[in-house]
């Protein structure tokens, strides 16, 4: 296991130079003069040769492409992203300060689309072609063509500006006790929970319907098992399999939802930050932003995979 | 990327098989009559082409249906008109312009941005797909190295550091979704050539000398169509949805050209006093991807009725 | 109802709701289970034999199938009446099934010991250390080599045939009355299919228990049964003793099938017989016989009118010519 773990580990360096190498690329093709926009000049003042040599210098923007990219890679391993172009503040502390509160916008997100999706998924499956199903993979159908973040305007307006019911941006404060987390937490996650729901309310439905087709499970009930232990221990656990395995990806649509679904609610994470930075063109927030947020899924995908070789016992063992 | 989410992708891009189109075949026009039965069968994905068509008629033909410019019209002493007023059935945005005007001028700028994307994604994903599952070797490793990369980026984080690098217009939201978006174009395309290539009547053409090309194109590629076409139209819809999200995050076109998300973020200012603002963009967008799912559902099932879930 | 029957079916039919229209996979058919004897039905794919079993135990889903019978009774009470809740009881303990796939019969992510233990929890009062040595002393009873390592083991560390002799430990570990065996050594390798069956053979005498196995191999029935039921097309055609039927079939079907076994009636070096044609398609049956278009003495009433069964003493068939043929 502890092997498996580690080569897997090993694995995902050279992804994560890959996208470390195109983050850094992609900005090196932005048009405009990053030192300009340093001396905050504009395109009709002129600038002395001697300062634009200096800050060029000090962005250590006179070095070739390459160098500047290995540059980059061993300061970013120590944790220096350089700084923000517009505050000046050290990027990595920045954006990591700010990353719980992603984390805990989009683990809520994950959390409230499993709630809704197994159990309805589940239940779609047993009455299989009777109206449940077939409403609830209608609702799935629509859910999933809803634009994420206009369900979260609607919500916003329904519930905390016509019902007043809950607050329509911010965060909880724990200080304030968990039920104000909460308040803050639920249109948001919700908003940006649904359609990943609707996804895996169709998915868990189809899975669990070939499983309930399994050999196994007929001859589950053969044995006299309450068809209640049938479907909830024996079927379900294989349902989940491939639901978990798709966590990982769906944890990337989730983060990209998670920078509207901020922006909307006014949520302090990293990507109303990459919103912010955009801009304001701070260039060396957004890489920086990007390749943390990036490195992030990558840690998350090697977790999915790991709890994946648990739920399956074929998996780990069996991988050369 | 996560190794069991690229088998889960590797899955969910199976071949579908139709039947064998090439220059010994099943009759080919009883086999479109077959796939248009079936998709004329689907309700849903009738519906789908029922409303698609509306609304690309009404977009297009916008002049006929509103006298309004969404850009230059405005009525300062007509802000925040409610829906239902005297000449402006969905009432008028901050700056007295007629949202209905603006969404059906919108539609434009959405369903285009939709087809253009969706063709250029296609036609660059499945060329490098062909080659690369075709010739195999250190081109299909490359290539399929490069979109694993892409593929290894959650989607929208992608496409805003490419905007962020580019810079707003909409011109640049189209260029990033085919940057973005021709991977998975490559990855179903390899993967359906690869389990054809071996097939018989492959190897058939190749021992009777034609070129690689002449195979590659007019033997394996029309019998690897189908997913593809469903691909890409399943693509319109959430390039509809991607380039609305990237305009709303206010990455796109100015705030007074009409664009469905452009719109929702006006309206976001307005939410407690002008709610109508905020419903009607959303509706245009939910509408379009809906229908458009819909049909390549439809295309999906009526392609291969053994896809079905 | 005679005194020795374990298991009396009267009048069983069996019908799927498809979209082309109501199969009759199962079409009428009586047949008992004496006790203590192991009654095969034997047939091609698709007679109907399958689903007579899973039937007996309701354990095909419904809808879309639909079963009725007169009745169905098991040493004496009916239980085809019974509520889903009352049927379960019987399940895995009056009457346990053993199934033709040994590889997707185990719940792949559950060990061996969870699926083992399942059956004692349902259907008796043991501790878990009870339970846990009931398992491995029956793995080691039905020849599991090292049982208490293959006890946690997981089904895909196991052989087939190591999974089977594990679901025939499952099956009879409440030593129920009647055990059903559906093609138990179809999916095996030869030399295992020949250990499971003398594994079955050892099991069932000595338990006394009654056992219905399903086959299309006349080979296995021979090996196994004691009396034997010829289904074709959802119909039974004959039945009898093992060596009536064996020795002396009367139904051409019956014959066809014992001609075409190599190595039974055929001698070495002799030619392989097939059986001519295809099963019919149940929902295009033939108004006749329905083994008339494949039967080489079929005449002109054949086609026209269907035989009933005929039944002298033990024995029975379903044919016509039956007497002239014989």
């Amino acid at each position: 296991m502890t092997k498996y773990i580690i080569k897997r580990l090993l694995q995902t360096i050279p992804t994560l130079l890959a996208i470390s190498f195109l983050v850094f690329s992609i900005l090196y093709i932005t048009p405009g003069d990053p030192v300009l926009l340093m001396l905050a000049a504009s395109e009709t003042s002129t600038v002395d040769p001697a300062s634009y040599a200096a800050v060029q210098k000090d962005l250590g923007l006179d070095k070739p492409f390459f160098v500047r990219y290995v540059d980059f890679i061993s300061k970013a391993v120590q944790g220096d992203l350089g700084r923000s172009y517009i505050t000046n503040q050290k990027i990595f502390p920045t954006v990591m300060e700010r990353m719980p509160a992603t984390l805990q916008l989009t683990f809520s997100a994950l959390l409230i689309a499993l709630l809704i999706s197994i159990p309805l998924g589940v239940l779609a499956a047993i009455k299989q072609g009777s109206i449940w199903d077939n409403i609830a993979t209608f609702l799935a159908t629509i859910s999933v063509s809803l634009p994420g973040f206009w369900f979260g305007m609607l919500l916003i307006i329904f519930f905390a500006l016509n019902l007043r019911l809950l607050p329509s941006f911010g965060m909880g404060d724990i200080d304030k006790g968990i039920g104000d987390v909460i308040r803050h937490l639920i249109l948001p996650a919700t908003a940006l929970g649904t359609s990943l729901a609707a996804m895996l309310t169709r998915m868990t439905r189809s899975s669990m319907i070939e499983v309930l087709n399994q050999d196994y499970v007929t001859v589950a009930r053969s044995k006299g098992l309450k068809e209640r232990t049938v479907i909830y221990i024996h079927a379900l656990k294989n349902a989940l399999i491939p639901i978990i395995t798709v966590l990982g990806a769906q944890f990337g649509s989730l983060l990209g939802g998670a920078i509207v679904t901020e922006t909307i609610f006014a949520w302090p994470g990293v990507g109303r930050l990459a919103v912010n930075a955009i801009g304001k063109r701070d260039f060396p927030m957004i890489q920086g932003n990007t390749l943390i947020i990036c490195t992030g899924f990558i840690m998350v995908n090697l977790i999915v995979d790991i709890l994946y070789g648990v739920l399956d016992p074929r998996i780990s063992f069996t991988e050369k | 990327m996560s190794e069991v989410t690229k088998k889960i992708q590797e899955h969910e891009t199976e071949t579908i098989d139709p039947g064998i189109i090439g220059e010994e075949s099943l009759p080919i026009s009883s086999m479109w009559k077959d796939i248009l039965r079936r998709f004329r069968h689907n309700r849903l994905a009738v519906i789908g082409v029922f409303i698609m068509t509306i609304t690309i008629f009404m977009c297009i033909s916008a002049p006929l249906f509103t006298k309004f410019d969404p850009v230059l019209d405005m009525q300062l002493m007509n802000r925040l008109l409610p829906v239902g007023s005297p000449e402006h059935i969905l009432g008028t945005d901050d700056l007295g312009r007629d949202i209905f005007s603006r969404i059906l001028y919108g539609g434009r700028v959405s369903l285009l941005t939709g087809l253009i994307v969706s063709i250029f994604t296609m036609i660059i994903g499945v060329f490098i797909g062909c080659i690369s599952g075709y010739f195999g070797g250190w081109l299909d490793n490359f290539f399929m190295r490069i979109v694993d990369i892409f593929l290894a980026f959650p989607f929208l984080v992608l496409a805003i550091a490419i905007m962020a690098a580019l810079g707003p217009s909409q011109k640049n939201i189209i260029l990033t979704l085919v940057i973005v978006g021709w991977p998975s174009f490559a990855r179903l395309t390899r993967g359906q050539i690869l389990s054809l290539k071996e097939k018989e009547y492959i190897e058939a053409s190749k021992a009777s000398g034609f070129s690689h090309a002449r195979i590659m194109f007019f033997h394996i590629l029309p019998n690897a169509l189908a997913p593809i076409i469903v691909m890409a139209t399943l693509r319109i819809g959430g390039t509809i949805m991607s380039a609305a999200s990237l305009n709303f995050l206010g990455l796109g076109v100015d705030s007074s050209l009409p664009e469905w998300g452009v719109m929702l973020n006006q309206a976001r200012d307005y939410m407690t006093s002008a709610p109508h603002l905020s419903i009607f963009p959303g509706v245009a967008i939910s509408l379009s991807v809906l229908s458009m799912n819909w049909i390549g559902d439809g295309l999906r099932d009526a392609l291969d009725p053994r896809m079905r879930k | 109802m005679s005194d020795n029957a374990l298991l009396e079916v009267r009048d069983l039919y069996v019908q799927f709701a498809t979209p082309e229209g109501i199969v009759p996979a199962v079409d009428g058919i009586d047949f008992d289970i004496k006790k203590g004897r192991t009654l095969a039905i034997v047939g091609e794919s698709g007679c109907g034999k399958t689903v007579t079993a899973l039937s007996l135990l309701k354990l095909l889903k419904s809808p879309p199938a639909k079963i009725t019978a007169d009745s169905i009774k098991l040493d004496g009470l009916d239980i085809y009446n019974l509520s889903p809740n009352e049927i379960r009881k019987i399940r895995g303990k009056d009457i346990s099934m053993i199934f033709q796939e040994p590889m997707t019969s185990l719940n792949p992510v559950f060990r061996i010991s969870k699926q083992m233990n399942e059956v004692y929890k349902t259907h008796t009062n043991l501790n878990n250390k009870q339970i846990q040595e009931a398992c491995i002393e029956a793995l080691r009873t039905v020849g599991v080599p090292e049982p208490e390592k293959k006890y946690v083991a997981y089904p895909h560390e196991l052989s087939g045939g190591l999974r089977q002799r594990v679901m025939i430990a499952m099956a009879l570990s409440s030593k129920p009355k009647l055990l059903i065996a559906d093609e138990p050594t179809t999916a095996l390798d030869v030399t295992v299919q020949a250990q499971i069956l003398m594994l079955l053979r050892r099991m069932c005498q000595n338990s006394g228990m009654s056992v219905l196995l399903i086959t299309h191999d006349f080979g296995v029935v021979a090996d196994l049964a004691e009396d034997v039921v010829v289904m074709y097309a959802g119909k039974i055609v004959e039945f009898g003793p093992l060596n009536t039927v064996l020795y002396s079939p009367k139904h051409p079907y019956t014959k066809a099938l014992i001609d075409s076994i190599p190595g039974l009636r055929v001698k070495r070096g002799g030619r392989l017989n097939s059986i001519t044609g295809m099963v019919p398609n149940l929902l295009r049956l033939p108004e006749g016989c329905r083994f008339a278009p494949r039967c080489s003495q079929a005449n002109e009433k054949c086609t026209r009118l269907q035989p009933e069964i005929e039944q002298i003493s033990d024995q029975g068939v379903a044919c016509f010519r039956w007497r002239e043929l014989n």
